[in-house]
């Protein structure tokens, strides 16, 4: 007997239609999750590529790791994000910076012919173009760049090094950081990345800049049209960027997604059973991203598990009947790398493992009362923003060889 | 269902204090969240005419002309299973051409 065989509802990212999740268990109408979200969006598909997703359809993301697509997808649960630079990929409408541009130069991360070449028209520093666009105390700025003769790419709120960061293309890292910015940088396919410039500071600039460089500096000799090639400029007011907003004219926003309402008192067990999940936040953010079992309708009977209000730690809620909440937090390494966790909840005990091993087993007053839904929220309220591998829930509590085989 | 609305409020103040008072949840430890899963874009002050700007041969970016902002605070909902502004909504709608400086992705004004 597979330890599956226990599962009352197995969320495995795979089929999906507008307005719903399919669960693989239960079969039923009922055991699916609900859908919402108010616009499209964007995801990586298949085969590496940048395409737009439906309203109220959820996205299943397929990761790129060191810039080659895996098989199995993630399902990618985001927060509302407006992108603010009112033109994502026509460039014609930046001002220059003693920089050339080429529209539709070569393929983009969507596989269009749409990206545009940049390269210097004159030697000297800090060549590009940028857009004057209202600026934000914390805000983050990317661009989907790509070697074409030049090796690095600048990026930031002015063409002034107080106001940016550089990123070596070809070394794959952060070449040079300004006081108060932070840069990254992501391997996409067929050579491109994504690379990001996030600031905390009220002395940026209305610039967002864009620029090719030949090294860490921010200096650039002219070599006849040898740049990079620029798509998908975004810019948003939060601390880390998220997926792609195509934006032609006007400021874009991309709606939260909303997943919820999956099972029926049917699949859940109210004196025991297990919550498994394998997930990766977005951000290490401090936002409680929670993940619950209720009664369906409030918060007074609840399992509940996801990211603290602090930073990498896990927030695990058990309550039964309106009485006292049994909270228990504990530390890990890393929230936006996947981890594997599972929250076992019985008579009077409540067990965390994390990635192979038992995180703590702690007492608690009481099991929760008519649990009938699981949510990618808490009743509204803190949803959990991530990418999710996996969600199972068992309707029975796995033995501690279980949870450790299941965590590992 | 959702309902595309633009909003111009005459401050920041006012258009929070709409905000604030439309459903929300509450939690244990008194944690508030608005009911409803609707999106709320606060665009502020909009830029009603833009800047103009030169880049000087010493690579400096240099503000010529200013832009130009408005006095009213704009905000932009995507309401979710309305068909009309909530109560007390309604006398701050606004029309614009086409999206205007803001719009949802994949969806027109």
């Amino acid at each position: 007997m597979s330890i599956y065989d226990k599962a009352g509802v197995v969320q495995i990212p795979s089929g999906y239609s507008a307005g719903t999740l399919y669960n693989v268990l239960p079969n039923t109408a009922d055991g699916d999750f609900d859908f919402t979200r108010g616009s499209s969006a964007t995801r990586v598909n298949k085969d590496g590529l940048i395409e737009s997703v439906a309203t109220n359809t959820p996205r299943l993301d397929y990761p790129l790791i060191d810039g080659v697509v895996q098989d199995c997808p993630a399902l990618l649960l985001e927060p509302s994000r407006t992108n603010n630079m009112s033109h994502s990929e026509d460039f014609s409408v930046y001002a220059s910076a003693a920089a050339s541009r080429t529209a539709n130069a070569g393929t983009s991360p969507t596989g269009e012919n749409n990206a545009t070449l940049i390269h210097p028209s004159s030697s000297g520093s800090n060549r590009g173009f940028y857009k004057f666009t209202a600026t934000s105390t914390t805000a983050t700025l990317s661009c989907f760049v790509k070697r074409s003769g030049k090796n690095f790419a600048i990026l930031g709120t002015d063409n002034n090094s107080t106001y940016y960061c550089v990123f070596d293309l070809e070394n794959e890292n952060v070449a040079y950081e300004a006081t108060n910015y932070t840069g990254k940088i992501e391997k996409y396919s067929n050579g491109w990345y994504r690379i990001s410039s996030t600031y905390v500071s009220s002395t940026a600039q209305n610039y967002p800049f864009i620029g090719v460089a030949d090294n860490s500096s921010g200096s650039v000799t002219v070599d006849g049209t040898n740049g990079i090639l620029i798509f998908g400029m975004q810019y948003e007011y939060n601390s880390y960027a998220t997926s792609y907003i195509q934006t032609s004219g006007a400021a874009v926003t991309r709606s939260a997604d909303v997943c919820n309402g999956a099972g029926t008192s049917a699949e859940f067990n109210d004196s025991e059973g297990v919550l498994f999940a394998e997930i990766a936040a977005l951000a290490d953010d401090a936002s409680l991203r929670l993940i619950q079992i209720n009664d369906g309708s409030t918060v007074n009977n609840m399992v509940t598990l996801g990211y603290n209000s602090a930073s990498n730690q896990l927030l695990v809620q058990i309550r039964s009947g309106a009485g006292t909440t049994n909270a228990f937090t504990h530390n890990i390494t890393d929230v936006t790398l996947y981890n594997k966790l599972a929250l076992k909840y019985e008579q009077n005990t409540a067990t965390l493992y994390v990635n192979g091993f038992e995180a703590f087993s702690s007492s608690i007053t009481a099991t929760p009362i008519g649990l009938s839904e699981l949510d990618f929220d808490y009743n509204g309220g803190f949803p959990f923003y991530g990418k999710v591998k996996q969600l199972i829930y068992f309707n029975e509590a796995l033995t501690d060889s279980e949870l450790e085989q299941l965590t590992s | 269902m959702e309902l595309f609305k633009k909003y111009e409020f005459d401050s920041q103040e006012q258009a929070e204090s709409k905000i604030a008072a439309l459903p929300h949840n509450t939690d244990d430890e008194g944690n508030e969240w608005l009911i409803g899963n609707h999106t709320i874009v606060k665009l502020g002050h909009i830029v009603t005419q833009e800047g103009v700007y030169e880049h000087t041969e010493d690579g400096d970016i240099v503000e010529v002309t200013p832009p130009v902002y408005a006095d009213k605070y704009s905000v932009d909902v995507l309401w979710r299973g309305l068909d009309s502004s909530p109560y007390g909504w309604t006398s701050y709608e606004i029309t614009v051409e086409g999206n205007g400086v803001h719009t949802f992705l994949g969806r027109n004004f």
